[in-house]
């Protein structure tokens, strides 16, 4: 009995030193394979260095002690150790036999434990365990060496050449917005000073790197799509006012321009269509193009009530028409260009290649001939975007200059005719928003028929690179596209090629 | 049983491969298996050519363990009967006449079965039978034989004409086959300098009965480990068609038995107690591996055209099968 116990715990005692050797020595030859996955994420192309940095540091840590706790588990029974005992100091399987026979009571019982504890300690009290090994540890060691080195080249390779970094836009970004959010010269700034402040802090988590690149990205353009959102509600609340006051109009009528209508009555539409007719403070231009899109039967349903794309149409056209200007629309032009421009579209990993621009951009517009409404003009050449928050600076920032510009900017893609070429009422140096291109008068008082005369297809393929963009909402994609389709379709389209599609 | 009394078990055990070594030249590995048969309680199926002292070793066992020992000679005309005993009609005395069951030679403790093939397979069956069963049956009445009981079976592997070939179901009955090989140049020396003097030298009476059956108790005790175990199991199933490598498909129609797991154990277990250990392992089961399983093993149309043994076939296990 007393070899028995002596056996059992001596059994006991070297297989925890073996498992303990075991558990060591799984996790000296995992770490190269865990440096391998570790320096995975840092290889791939536009992973954000803090993020795999802390990935791969996961990596190179759980893949040692997910082997550890392996061992743990699968070393729990000693008999292996045991075995594995006998094997290597040459013994003749007295050891795994004294284990099994630890607790059995047979004649030779006694002597088989005893045979087996005389073995077992025939090394000394320390019999050998599994060692990792030399070999094993100079492996792990250059892996991980040779790791540090791949999440340095990594984390270079990651950082677009040419560009400046996520911390930098961030700062930036954050010095803006603390000067826009400062800044106190009027009602509107403190209506848009929440905005200001959210900017200024996704600048700051920018700026100290606790927001990498991706997130900012996409936080950036949620800012920017609530701004969008902020400029169209103010536009729309600053029209219904108009409306009543200058062309007296009824103020329920004026009111479903407040908020975007799915659906505009017919009787309020004759109301604004009369309205317009009598009113002095629309010009010849304005009144006409209101009277064709009143009369667009495209843009009617069945009963004659206006369809929401009207009801865009004309918040366009009045605004332009009437000349709404609010300084609010420019600082949040010059705040969507800011954020815009912290996101470095060039670096953007969802392919956005900067030909098409959105309002307030200094790139090409798609036609050449204009830009959407807000152009930034000098602004938009300002580096450092200070100067646009200067009251007065760049106004509406529209103009012959700046039209003129863009034309050459986009030279590549077609243009009108020379005849046809934009020329904006002497009236308005304020109009030119796309649209206002593509329906632009040739001659003071006839309809200019270059949308038809121009090879559409380029027209519609630069349109679609711009509505492509996440900032242009999914309706207004549409649109745009039911624009170009009307123009391939509505006036040249007849039965026989209707016959022939088919 | 503690550490003295085991020891005294193994040196008589030594002893008497010591006092066989006195007759017998060499053969020592043949010593050791006839050894481990006997203490394994079972039998062995000697083969080799004349001359190399199968009969020599199987008297000298005999002589050394003092216990009764016979010798048949098989021949094709030997019966049953002659082999086991019969029922003969005696009359005493008093002139009344008795049944009376006279034994055959098989009634003793180490029988020598001389050239067994020569047999008829009805006679072979017979004493077959007798080794599986420790036992024969006459005329409706059973008869045990005395414990411990051996048969040690001889054959010619030359002459095959006129022999009658155990069939493979009974080979199976013997623990171990031996082959005996020609002594080396120094053994042959020595053989000739004991046998050819004055004094030939005899084998006295080392071990009893009661030792013998002793050791037999003991070696069942010998601890074999799981690992042991499975090892020999392994050996067993690679000998099978399918189971085992390339060359055992291509070589061997039949694999081995559960009775070589059971003889390859039973021979590791002889082994340790016979080098003092109380438990088996790896080495003693590879030593076993041979004579338990070569007679166990059925080649193949190919193997044999090939020239393959089973003997080679074995050695490839040994190197395929890792404990």
């Amino acid at each position: 009995m007393t070899a028995n116990r002596s056996f059992e715990a001596a059994a006991r005692g070297y297989g925890a030193a073996y498992r303990r050797a075991m558990v060591r020595r799984s996790a000296v030859r995992w770490v190269p394979a865990g440096a391998v996955l570790a320096a995975v994420p840092g290889l791939v192309p536009g992973t954000e260095a803090p993020g795999f940095l802390v990935l791969s540091a996961a990596f190179l840590v759980l893949a040692p002690l997910a082997a550890a706790l392996a061992a743990i588990r699968r070393h729990r029974d000693p008999a292996p150790a045991l075995s594995w005992l006998d094997r290597e100091i040459d013994g003749r399987q007295e050891i795994p036999a004294a284990w099994e026979w630890r607790r059995r009571e047979t004649p030779l019982a006694d002597l088989v434990r005893s045979s087996g504890l005389r073995l077992l300690r025939s090394r000394g009290p320390q019999p050998p365990v599994p060692t990792a090994g030399p070999v094993s540890i100079l492996v792990a060691v250059l892996s991980t060496g040779l790791l540090v080195l791949l999440l340095m080249a990594g984390f270079f390779l990651n950082e677009p050449e040419g560009q400046t970094s996520t911390e930098e836009r961030g700062a930036e970004l954050e010095s803006w917005a603390e000067s826009w959010a400062r800044s106190d010269d009027g009602s509107a700034q403190r209506e848009n000073r929440d905005l200001a402040e959210r900017m200024e802090e996704l600048g700051r988590r920018m700026a100290d790197g606790s927001m990498g690149e991706r997130r900012s990205q996409r936080a950036l353009r949620e800012l920017e799509d609530e701004i969008a959102e902020r400029r169209e509600a103010l536009i729309r609340d600053a029209l219904a006012d108009t409306l009543v006051d200058d062309l007296n109009v009824d103020p329920d009528v004026a009111e479903m321009f407040r908020v975007r209508q799915k659906r505009l009555p017919a009787d309020a539409l004759d109301e604004l269509g009369r309205a317009a007719a009598g009113s002095d403070s629309l010009s010849r231009m304005g009144r006409d193009l209101l009277d064709e899109l009143l009369n667009d039967p495209n843009l009617r349903d069945r009963r004659g009530d206006g369809t929401q794309e009207l009801g865009e149409e004309l918040t366009e056209t009045l605004k332009d028409a009437l000349g709404l200007d609010d300084p609010r629309f420019d600082e949040l032009d010059r705040a969507e260009e800011r954020s815009r421009a912290a996101r470095d579209e060039e670096s953007d990993p969802e392919g956005d290649d900067g030909e098409a621009e959105a309002p307030g951009s200094d790139r090409p517009a798609p036609s050449g001939t204009d830009s959407a409404p807000g152009g930034a003009g000098e602004e938009s050449a300002d580096p450092d975007g200070r100067q646009p928050l200067e009251e007065g600076s760049g106004g509406s920032g529209r103009g012959s200059a700046a039209v003129e510009d863009r034309t050459e900017a986009a030279s590549s893609v077609p243009a009108f005719p020379k005849q046809d070429r934009l020329d904006l009422p002497s009236e308005s140096d304020r109009s030119g928003s796309w649209r206002t291109v593509i329906r632009a008068y040739a001659e003071a008082d006839e309809l200019a028929a270059a949308p038809d005369a121009v090879p559409t297809d380029a027209w519609r393929e630069e349109a679609e690179s711009v509505i492509r963009r996440d900032d242009i909402p999914m309706q207004t994609r549409d649109i745009v596209r039911d624009y170009f389709l009307a123009l391939e379709e509505g006036p040249t389209t007849t039965g026989d090629e209707e016959n022939i599609n088919e | 049983m503690n550490e003295a009394e085991l020891g005294s078990l193994v040196e008589r055990a030594r002893a008497l491969k010591t006092e066989i070594q006195k007759v017998m030249v060499g053969q020592d590995a043949v010593i050791d298996q006839v050894m481990s048969c006997l203490f394994a309680g079972g039998h062995a199926l000697l083969e080799g050519v004349p001359g190399l002292g199968k009969t020599s070793l199987i008297r000298t066992l005999a002589e050394s363990l003092g216990l009764p020992a016979s010798r048949i000679q098989f021949t094709p005309d030997l019966m049953p009967a002659d082999v086991i005993g019969t029922d003969v009609l005696v009359r005493d005395d008093e002139g009344r006449t008795d049944v009376v069951f006279r034994r055959g030679p098989l009634f003793a403790s180490v029988v020598l079965a001389d050239e067994i093939n020569r047999a008829t397979p009805k006679t072979q069956s017979a004493l077959l039978e007798a080794m599986q069963e420790q036992a024969v049956t006459v005329g409706g009445t059973r008869y045990v034989l005395d414990e411990p009981f051996i048969v040690l079976a001889t054959q010619n592997p030359l002459e095959m004409e006129g022999t009658y070939p155990l069939p493979e179901a009974q080979m199976d009955r013997f623990l171990f086959k031996l082959i005996l090989e020609y002594p080396d140049r120094r053994d042959m020396a020595e053989i000739m300098d004991r046998t050819t003097g004055e004094a030939v030298p005899r084998a006295s009476e080392t071990m009893s009965r009661e030792d013998v059956l002793a050791i037999r108790q003991v070696v069942r005790e010998i601890a074999v480990p799981q690992e042991v175990r499975d090892y020999a199991i392994a050996l067993v199933m690679a000998s099978h068609p399918g189971r085992g490598g390339t060359d055992v498909t291509r070589f061997v129609r039949y694999g081995a038995s559960p009775r070589a797991a059971q003889a390859l154990l039973l021979g590791a277990k002889t082994r340790a107690f016979l080098d003092g250990r109380v438990n088996a392992g790896f080495d003693d089961i590879r030593t076993a591996a041979l004579p338990a399983m070569r007679h166990r093993l059925i080649l193949s149309f190919e193997g044999e055209a090939e020239g393959q043994t089973t003997d080679m076939v074995i050695s490839g296990l040994l190197k395929d099968v890792k404990p």
